[in-house]
């Protein structure tokens, strides 16, 4: 598994929070898209971002909580069921999942369960963040690509 | 809500957007597509910028009409035309910066210009993409065409225009249009050796 570390600036989102299965984040997407569109914020350099409260694994998944966001500037104001949010900076170990989103577990698995525990470094109690480099409308599911971000605690 | 299913052009018109590693023909009806042209380097400051308003005015545009709960729409791939000055075919020989481009993403014939209009209007009044007036919408017709699936770089597809060629050499035409390529990666994410772009190239009966 080809790992990286990256450093994050703080990041300003608009975003629309979605509970329930990971599958069915497709609504919160839309509403977010619809709004954002609209206004001429998704140009050629978007960031499509998703947050991930919890692992499936262990909350039940009518109550895993996701933020669907996309990076705005501070001039952005929340309205109806968008919603904006700053996105924690800081170290991040990146993976990128090669393949359709639903089998984003597996990398998970291997990510968080084999990876991270040879690695020398420990988990921040922060989300992890998904970001979206291809449009899944028109990506073929086998060549989707997602790049994993975990938050780590700084080397002391 | 609209209760119309997505368009999917790419689907809709799946001959010319699935083909395969060998060179094949193919004929191509008429396509509406947001365009825009420019010249240089591919990659360059006029590419990019232009690039940029391209999905700007496509994105804002399919997102103002589901808004508005019209007809939505798959926004599909890149596509790009090259030629350069008094020659179709012999751009490769060319400086890149005198190339010459037109990018495009075909879009169902419903988008109107007035909508292109006023998607330039939001993009250029938030900053987004100051060349978003440039997009415009164009429909052409291709007709009889070779294509072949290039997987690799971009450097590496004067090999696969060859074998294009000599397909056509062989059904006794030849090429008379633009090069036209159609983007399956995205470069910046990609493998150049996995780089996968259709090339298209219109031809005609030899000797004509």
């Amino acid at each position: 598994m080809e790992v990286r570390i990256e450093r994050l600036e703080p990041m300003h989102v608009a975003f629309v929070r979605h509970v329930g299965p990971y599958n069915q984040v497709g609504s919160a997407w839309e509403k977010l898209c619809m709004r954002l569109g609209k206004e001429g914020q998704l140009g050629a350099g978007a960031k499509f971002i998703g947050v991930c409260y919890d692992d499936p694994e262990v909350t039940a998944s009518e109550r895993v909580r996701y933020d669907a966001c996309v990076a705005v500037g501070d001039d952005f104001t929340a309205a109806d069921e968008v919603g904006v949010q700053t996105l924690a900076g800081g170290e991040y170990a990146v993976v990128t999942h090669a393949g359709p989103y639903d089998t984003l577990g597996q990398t998970y698995a291997e990510f968080f369960g084999q990876w991270l525990p040879h690695s020398g470094r420990e988990l921040r109690s922060q989300p992890s963040l998904e970001f979206y480099l291809n449009d899944p409308d028109s990506t073929d599911p086998a060549d989707l690509l997602t790049d994993i971000y975990a938050p780590l605690e700084p080397l002391t | 809500m609209t209760t119309n299913a997505k368009i999917d052009l790419c689907r809709r018109h799946k001959d010319e957007y699935a083909t395969p590693k060998d060179p094949v023909l193919v004929t191509v009806g008429e396509g509406t597509y947001l365009t825009v042209s420019g010249r240089g380097e591919p990659g360059g400051p006029e590419f990019t910028d232009r690039i940029g308003a391209l999905y700007g005015v496509a994105y804002t545009v399919k997102m103002t009409r589901k808004f508005a709960s019209l007809q939505d729409y798959v926004v599909g791939k890149l596509e790009g035309q090259w030629w350069v000055d008094g020659s179709c075919q012999d751009f490769a020989r060319v400086p890149r910066d005198q190339w010459n481009w037109r990018l495009m993403i075909r879009t169902p014939e419903i988008v109107t210009p007035n909508e292109l209009r006023q998607a330039a209007t939001t993009l250029i009044g938030k900053g987004k993409a100051p060349s978003a007036d440039q997009v415009k919408l164009e429909s052409f017709t291709e007709g009889l065409c070779v294509q072949m699936l290039h997987v690799g770089p971009y450097d590496r597809e004067i090999e696969t225009i060859a074998r294009m060629k000599a397909l056509a050499a062989e059904k006794g035409l030849e090429f008379h249009g633009r090069h036209h390529e159609i983007y399956l990666s995205d470069p910046r994410r990609v493998a150049p050796e996995r780089l996968k772009t259709i090339l298209r190239i219109p031809v005609l009966k030899a000797g004509r």
